[in-house]
């Protein structure tokens, strides 16, 4: 399957999928940053270090390998790594209960983890953040920088630190953010509209 | 501003957090009277504030750098032993060649029904010559039952003594599954929630001993 001409990274995940089946390795490096973030964090979010993480991390990239040609329903992706994620979480703390993981205690994420499935609130938000997160990438340029720096944890900034930042005057910072979220929400909502 | 003056603009301040007092409450009488546009707010308001709570962190390039060059490693590659699935091998509660046919045995006289448990499932089979093909050609139809609700995954034929996948198969959403081999001796592997357990029917004879 030839990738797109503007590449993997507006593709749908079935088109991405379809291409991971047939050993597109950019259309894996694709998957991998698409959701990389989603899966790093899962294990973070139940208090795992580092090393667990990135041991988790690969395992479920893993199992994806060896289930790409089966997969039959290429939608509902998010879900599919939320639950095998949360799942691998749940065998890592089983073993850490029977003492296999040294100088780990786990508290209050146990409660989360050692359910079959993800806490609901948790599954909810991290669907939320993955398709918003997505949308963002797939906006992309200017657009993107401007949002990140006006309200994620990594900017946050005022509009003069933006404007400094972004190297834009400040009185284009506002018509700037309405124009790019206006975008933004036609990308998440022509995403949902294809789930 | 006015009411009739609130633009795309004035809901993205709004949605923000940024109107106050009297620019805030008209936006708000513009809101009430017009559904879509409130819609559009609750949207703008949701999306911004996931914007704002995203906690994610991101791989590292090590992390990532490992991930991509899995697409084509073999599926032997060995990883953590905590990661190793967990197997679980199942016992042989049935085999009709050591039984007396019961009424209703359907199937030819040279084929035979197995029946493996653990506490989790049952793996009912039949294995049958298939009709008019070469000597040397069997089919097996399974059924797994869970009597729990872990999620069914692939069902695989492996060849001793390397575990050779020679054939693998997603069941229905019954648990049936057809897999057509040649005789011999393999063990059958049925995956649980997305490979992290798997049950093993061992030592299953395809065919005459």
């Amino acid at each position: 399957m030839a990738p797109p001409a503007e590449g993997w990274k507006r593709a749908d995940d079935a088109d991405v999928l379809k291409a991971c089946v047939a050993g597109d390795e950019e259309a894996w490096a694709e998957l991998v940053a698409r959701y990389g973030r989603l899966v790093v964090s899962i294990p973070r979010r139940y208090g795992l270090g580092r090393e667990a993480c990135e041991d988790i991390f690969q395992e479920v990239f893993a199992i994806l390998v060896r289930q790409l040609a089966g997969i039959r329903r290429r939608t509902g992706l998010p879900k599919w790594f939320i639950t095998t994620t949360h799942r691998v979480c749940r065998q890592w703390f089983q073993q850490a209960k029977q003492g296999k993981h040294d100088n780990h205690a786990l508290g209050d994420e146990s409660a989360m983890i050692s359910g079959r499935e993800p806490p609901p609130d948790l599954l909810v938000q991290w669907d939320r953040q993955h398709l918003v997160g997505q949308a963002l990438r797939r906006l992309g340029g200017r657009c993107e920088q401007l949002l990140i720096a006006l309200y994620t944890d990594q900017g946050g900034d005022g509009y003069e630190e933006v404007a400094a930042k972004l190297e834009m005057p400040a009185g284009s910072i506002g018509p700037g953010r309405a124009r790019c979220l206006r975008k933004l929400m036609e990308i998440i909502e022509s995403m949902e509209a294809a789930e | 501003m006015k009411q009739q003056n609130v633009t795309f603009k004035h809901l993205v301040a709004y949605a923000s957090g940024e109107l106050t007092g009297r620019d805030a409450s008209m936006v708000e009488v513009y809101l009430a009277v017009l559904p879509e546009a409130a819609r559009q707010a609750r949207h703008l308001q949701e999306v911004i504030q996931t914007l704002r709570t995203d906690d994610r962190v991101t791989p590292t390039a090590e992390a990532v750098r490992r991930a991509l060059g899995l697409l084509h490693v073999p599926d032997a590659e060995p990883g953590p032993d905590w990661l190793a699935p967990v197997r679980v091998l199942a016992r042989l509660v049935f085999d009709s060649r050591s039984t007396i046919a019961l009424a209703g045995y359907r199937g030819s006289a040279d084929g035979y029904q197995l029946a493996f448990e653990t506490d989790d499932a049952r793996v009912d089979l039949q294995i049958l010559p298939r009709a008019g093909e070469d000597l040397d050609a069997w089919r097996i139809r399974g059924q797994v039952t869970l009597h729990d609700d872990a999620r069914l995954g692939a069902v695989s034929l492996m060849q001793e003594p390397r575990g050779t996948v020679v054939a693998s198969i997603e069941p229905d959403c019954l648990g049936r599954f057809k897999i057509d081999s040649t005789s011999g001796v393999y063990d059958l592997r049925i995956e649980l929630d997305e490979g992290t357990r798997s049950i093993v029917a061992p030592r299953l004879q395809v065919g005459p001993e």
